[in-house]
């Protein structure tokens, strides 16, 4: 129409365009006149069912609409299917992830033949290679870990990398720290440079959860960092100046004493606690130690394999080995054994894939590397085969869950959430209205009274009230219920005043009196009569009303009084995103439930809004 | 229309009361006897007396219908009860907040209502153009888009990274004069913006579909027939029937100027009433709940009636019984 808005409204152009406005169905209305007459040659022959369908269809609108909301479907539905959710699961360590994969991408450069070490952190990867050059891989976090400085890339004799930060030492005997230092724990200071003697040398470095500790030529530790709660920094006497190995996990450090007997420093625990016997007295040697979170494992010179710490996970689970076991690794939930033919053992939580060995490096491996999340194997076809965890597309929440799980199972709640109280506002909106509409009198007059009682009530403060009265007591699945409920029995009364008033115009129409006088029975003129012309108004509403039930158990949750955690929910994964880092700093979680909810209701909105104009083209002229 | 009022007054009456009485229950079905928290600490030799006063005191040594006429009588005297997390009273608890959320609310209303009178009438004039379509898909995503997302966005946009405005919370009480009015218009804005946005999204809607039914009345046709220029018809003829049921909008969104949002107010932390309700929930504070319910729900009831009876008054077609 906005071609013909210069135009004079000549006698043609306003029969043109009352053809245009008779025929044309669209929504914006700027097809050709041409087209409109066509259109009116093949409109004559439709049903009313098929015209109201192909003005669905032919709406832009309309079909972007379902597009969005079929996509939404699939991603909260068919993605369940592939990614199921443990609502118990937590891992703190990974928390506030940013989205990114390619953990497990190891560079071209470092290879089988070359490779000297490889440090894993929460979600990156440090390398060293022969010639001292490092390598680093993986996903960045804010303490930029990933940006290696300068001095670092090269002439590197050992390095370790903690869950957020990296220790590397270098042919001069500096130690170079980068990433996180909240603690201090990047940066080798003035302190500990001075508590090394004369002509001691560093040998090797080791890190874990906030700190760093190294060894020195004269089996001295010196650990620094955040020490407060492990008490690592005070190494015990009758170790101190006897380590010739260590390794470090998130609280503790395991030593290797130069007669053959391993210690367990840090926070007291099974693993402390519980070493065998045999390795305590020394009548088994320690060949190699190594710590996950809360279990050690030990090689014997013997080639006996000693686990020991808490049962969980199955890590005690050793299974029987047929060969002699050259090494041991121990990543952050699993452990690994792996005999002179190259076969690896694993064992323990395969909740990130830790123990999901690839046939690469099954009968192959030569060395492995384990720490937090990541493994590799150098393997004798000169590769370095990874598995674990690859990275969280859409990152971690404060939790440490992975998003995207959380993403896709968040709107199978909200999406069905929304649904049930849609229908059931649907059910007592349509029959009240119903019973209202057409007993008239003094039901009419009861049930309008309720109807207004209940719409006079502010409906966003009265649902969290009633969330926090009644729900108070409440198991989480119980309040998800309550939710749809009290969403549903408080939206009806909008819906009963429509259908009522639709149905007392409806039915003092002609038609109606026709079908009385022909004598149709008064329960078949409103089921088959009246009934079908006020459903094509409740679709249209019961449609808009859906994306709007969505956006408030969305703004329910999101203030704390909806789907209660664990339970993911659209609005329940915001509730954390109102600290000033979230909103900041960790963007995708509150940008992306925010941006789901918005496409799914936008989805509603747009299919609502064809259906309206499609089944009543009067009210787009 | 006086024996409209007075019926329609009459009227109230029950509904009031039903809510009351539904608002009354509902702090009875609340786990936890508030006489019991009152008396926490006592020596145990001292309890059972310390639980009877209190109980005593609280009124809930009388039966239910005691305590229930007991309560509203109060209300209606204008004692709203006792705050029990602040230990003053529910009407000093929300004086301040209530101010806050006057003020905010009548810039949002005067924006989206300016705004959207100007608006939908030139969408419903100009319909099917660019202007119109831009609208249409503003309000279409206006009405689809989570409250806090918007909030979220600008606190990100304009207080994180460009440092423009602040994050959310009140201005320094310690200002004065100029400083303060500057601080509090400061803060004001992006909450502000966030409810225009969104009730903007609706209320266009409403003005060009009322516009738009006007501008299809046979008097349209017939002042286009009488060869008057477009101008008069639109604004002389069209625009002050389509205010019609402008007015009736107006007069009962005066309502939300009381109650507030809650989403708003809470991802902004400005004190207003929604942050009130929702941290008295959050604290369990039962009565300052029930009383702001009730004082919502009345004044809900109040705007409704008042737009009512203006329409009436606005349009002559309109005749109430």
């Amino acid at each position: 129409m906005a071609k013909n808005n210069n135009e004079k409204q000549s006698f043609m152009s306003s029969i043109k365009g009352m053809f245009k406005r008779m025929f044309s169905f669209s929504f914006r209305g700027n097809k050709n006149v041409e087209d409109a007459v066509v259109n009116l040659e093949e409109e004559e022959i439709k049903t009313p069912t098929r015209v109201i369908v192909s003005n669905f269809i032919h709406n832009k609108f309309a079909v972007i609409g379902i597009v969005l909301f079929v996509i939404m479907l699939c991603f909260s539905f068919i993605g369940g299917m592939i990614k199921p959710l443990d609502l118990l699961y937590r891992e703190p360590v990974m928390s506030n992830v940013r989205p990114g994969d390619g953990y497990l991408s190891v560079p071209s450069e470092l290879n089988a033949d070359n490779t000297v070490k490889i440090s894993s952190g929460v979600t990156f990867s440090v390398g060293l290679a022969k010639n001292g050059n490092l390598y680093i891989w993986g996903v960045d976090t804010e303490d930029d870990v990933l940006e290696m400085p300068n001095n670092a890339s090269s002439n590197i004799v050992d390095v370790a990398a903690g869950d957020r930060h990296v220790v590397a030492l270098n042919k001069s005997g500096d130690i170079i720290g980068w990433g996180q230092n909240d603690f201090g724990q990047a940066e080798f200071g003035y302190t500990q440079k001075m508590s090394l003697e004369d002509g001691e040398k560093i040998v090797k470095l080791t890190a874990g959860e906030k700190y760093s500790a190294l060894l020195t030529n004269q089996g001295r530790v010196i650990v620094w960092g955040a020490t407060g709660a492990n008490a690592l920094d005070v190494i015990p006497t009758d170790v101190q100046g006897r380590v010739v190995d260590f390794d470090g996990s998130s609280y503790n450090l395991a030593v290797k004493l130069d007669d053959g007997t391993c210690r367990i420093l840090g926070v007291v625990g099974d693993m402390t606690t519980n070493i065998p016997e045999v390795l305590k007295d020394g009548s088994e040697k320690v060949k190699d130690i190594k710590l996950s979170y809360n279990n050690a494992i030990v090689l014997s010179e013997s080639g006996k394999v000693y686990v020991w710490g808490g049962s969980g996970d199955g890590m005690l689970n050793t299974p029987k080995f047929k060969s002699k076991i050259v090494g041991v690794e121990a990543a952050r939930t699993a452990l690994y054994a792996y005999d002179e033919n190259g076969k690896v053992y694993a064992w323990g939580n395969n909740d990130l894939g830790l123990i999901n060995v690839p046939s690469s490096a099954k009968n192959d491996t030569v060395k492995m590397y384990s720490d937090y999340f990541q493994t590799y194997a150098v393997t004798k076809s000169d590769k370095i085969a990874s598995w674990g965890n690859d990275g969280y597309t859409l990152g971690t929440d404060a939790q440490g869950r992975d998003f995207l799980t959380r993403l896709i199972h968040g709107g199978r709640i909200t999406l069905l959430v929304g649904v049930i109280a849609v229908i059931i506002e649907m059910l007592i909106g349509i029959t009240v209205g119903m019973i209202s509409g057409f007993k008239g009198g003094k039901i009419d007059n009861l049930l309008m009274r309720i109807t207004e009682i209940i719409a006079s009530i502010p409906f966003m403060p009265l649902v969290i009230t009633l969330s926090a009265f009644i729900g108070s007591s409440m198991s989480t699945d119980q309040k998800m219920y309550l939710i749809m409920i009290i969403l549903g029995f408080l939206g009806w009364p909008m819906m009963a005043r429509l259908v009522r008033s639709q149905i007392l115009i409806e039915r003092e129409k002609d038609f109606v009196l026709a079908a009385r006088a022909l004598g149709i029975k008064e329960g078949s003129i409103i089921i088959r009569h009246i009934l079908p012309n006020v459903m094509n108004i409740c679709i249209v509403n019961m449609t808009l009303e859906y994306a709007n039930m969505m956006l408030m158990e969305a703004a329910l949750s999101f203030l704390g009084f909806g789907v209660q955690d664990p339970t993911p929910s659209w609005g329940n994964m915001l509730n954390g995103a109102q600290t000033s880092t979230v909103i900041s700093t960790y963007w995708w979680q509150w940008i992306l439930p925010a941006v789901c909810v918005l496409i799914a209701a936008l989805s509603i909105n747009l299919i609502g809004d064809a259906l309206r104009e499609a089944l009543d083209p009067k009210e787009n002229q | 229309m006086i024996k409209y009022t007075i019926k329609r007054i009459l009227s109230l009456i029950p509904v009031v009361f039903v809510i009351s009485v539904i608002l009354f229950g509902l702090t009875k079905l609340m786990p936890g006897d508030p006489a019991k928290l009152m008396v926490q600490g006592v020596r145990p030799e001292y309890y059972e007396q310390a639980l009877e006063a209190a109980r005593a005191d609280l009124g809930l040594d009388q039966d239910i219908v005691t305590q229930y006429t007991k309560w509203i009588a109060n209300i209606c005297q204008g004692n709203l009860g006792k705050s029990s997390v602040y230990g003053t009273e529910v009407t000093e608890v929300i004086a301040r907040p209530m101010q806050n959320t006057i003020a905010m609310n009548v810039f949002v209303l005067l924006f989206s209502l300016g705004i959207s009178i100007w608006v939908g009438i030139k969408s419903a004039v100009k319909k099917g153009s660019i202007f119109d379509q831009f609208w249409q898909v503003f309000s279409l995503v206006g009405m689809s888009v989570p409250t806090f997302f918007i909030g979220l966005c600008l606190i990100f946009l304009f207080g994180y990274n460009l440092k423009w405005l602040p994050t959310g919370g009140m201005p320094d009480t310690s200002l004065t004069g100029a400083a303060y009015l500057v601080q509090w218009a400061q803060h004001l804005i992006l909450p502000v913006f966030t409810l225009t946005i969104i009730s903007l999204a609706g209320t266009l809607r409403y003005v060009r579909n009322a516009m738009l039914e006007v501008l299809n009345q046979d008097y349209i046709r017939t002042a286009r027939s009488k060869g008057l220029s477009e101008k008069v018809v639109i604004y002389s003829h069209a625009f002050r029937n389509a205010l019609i049921p402008v007015v009736t909008i107006v007069i009962a969104s005066i309502g939300t100027l009381f109650t507030g949002s809650m989403i708003t107010e809470s991802v902004f932390q400005w004190n207003g009433l929604g942050l009130v309700l929702l941290n008295s929930l959050n604290k369990r504070d039962f009565w300052v709940v029930v009383s702001m319910n009730l004082m919502y729900v009345v004044i809900y009831l109040v705007t409704n009636f008042i737009a009512d009876l203006t329409y009436a008054l606005v349009d002559p077609r309109v005749k109430l019984d």
